[in-house]
């Protein structure tokens, strides 16, 4: 397996969005099936989610993955 | 399973009767309880003998239903796993846990089988002049030494009591319970059906 040196940071724009549909951080996690603090690991950028929960939240939020989610650094 | 909890419950409220049996037991001889007491007397008994069954029972579950000990000790370590960041945090911390509690059966294992000892001997014993001698050795039994234990009333046809290991033996157990029951869970969990 090739290895990979350094950490990849992951950014995300679920705040900006949630702000945009003017809803709560409780409300969005109820949406999405987690729990208020998972979502303010994922604002606060100190979780990523899987690639299961990344769609459901751009699904949510009616956009797509690479739109939400951008990869800061190089691979 | 619902007969757990329920037995759980039992368990848990019934167990400030079992202290009171006990302590009533230990303070006034069973010949001395007169009527009406008498009766409460009874329903402590019997509500001793039925926790003391139930208990075995459960601890017995625990051991052997994966669903029972699952249940019970989510609770008393306050595993929560509500979405996929708390998983991930269990499993980190599991992790952790294990390999924390592997470290320390490690350390117990090697204090009990080991014993270090300086001493001071008389002069006619010196060893080139040194009266202090340290000495290191394996202490490693695997069975207890057996207990002659008397029974005062009878003849004893079955005890259960305590465990016939030496606490070397029985943290080797448990060392290798731990290796050993992680490569079996992994196994399983990843084993292609």
């Amino acid at each position: 397996m090739p290895r990979i040196e350094g950490k990849l940071q992951i950014h995300n724009k679920i705040q900006q969005y949630r702000s945009e549909k003017s809803i709560t951080q409780q409300e969005l996690a109820d949406e999405i099936g987690v729990t208020r603090a998972t979502v303010v690991a994922l604002e606060k950028g100190s979780y990523n989610p899987s690639l299961e929960l990344a769609f459901r939240l751009a699904k949510f939020f009616k956009t797509e993955i690479n739109e939400l989610f951008s990869v800061k650094g190089s691979f | 399973m619902k007969v757990f909890n329920v037995i759980e419950k039992y368990l848990l409220y019934a167990f400030p009767a079992v202290l009171v049996c006990v302590f009533w037991s230990n303070a006034v001889p069973e010949k001395d309880i007169q009527m009406p007491l008498r009766i409460l007397w009874e329903i402590l008994a019997w509500n001793l003998l039925a926790w003391f069954a139930l208990l075995t029972l459960f601890v017995i579950s625990l051991l052997l239903v994966p669903s029972v000990r699952e249940n019970f000790f989510r609770r008393i370590a306050s595993i929560k796993e509500r979405d996929e960041r708390e998983e991930q945090l269990v499993g980190i911390v599991s992790k952790r846990t294990y390999i924390s509690m592997l470290s320390v059966l490690v350390f117990l294992f090697f204090i009990s089988a080991f014993s270090f000892q300086v001493r001071q001997v008389p002069d006619d014993q010196a060893i080139n002049g040194k009266k202090k001698l340290a000495s290191i050795s394996l202490n490693l039994k695997l069975f207890d030494e057996a207990r002659e234990t008397k029974s005062e009333d009878g003849q004893t046809i079955i005890q259960s009591k305590d465990i016939p290991l030496t606490k070397s033996s029985l943290l080797l157990l448990l060392i290798l319970l731990h290796l050993a029951t992680y490569r079996v869970f992994f196994w399983s969990e990843t084993r292609v059906a």
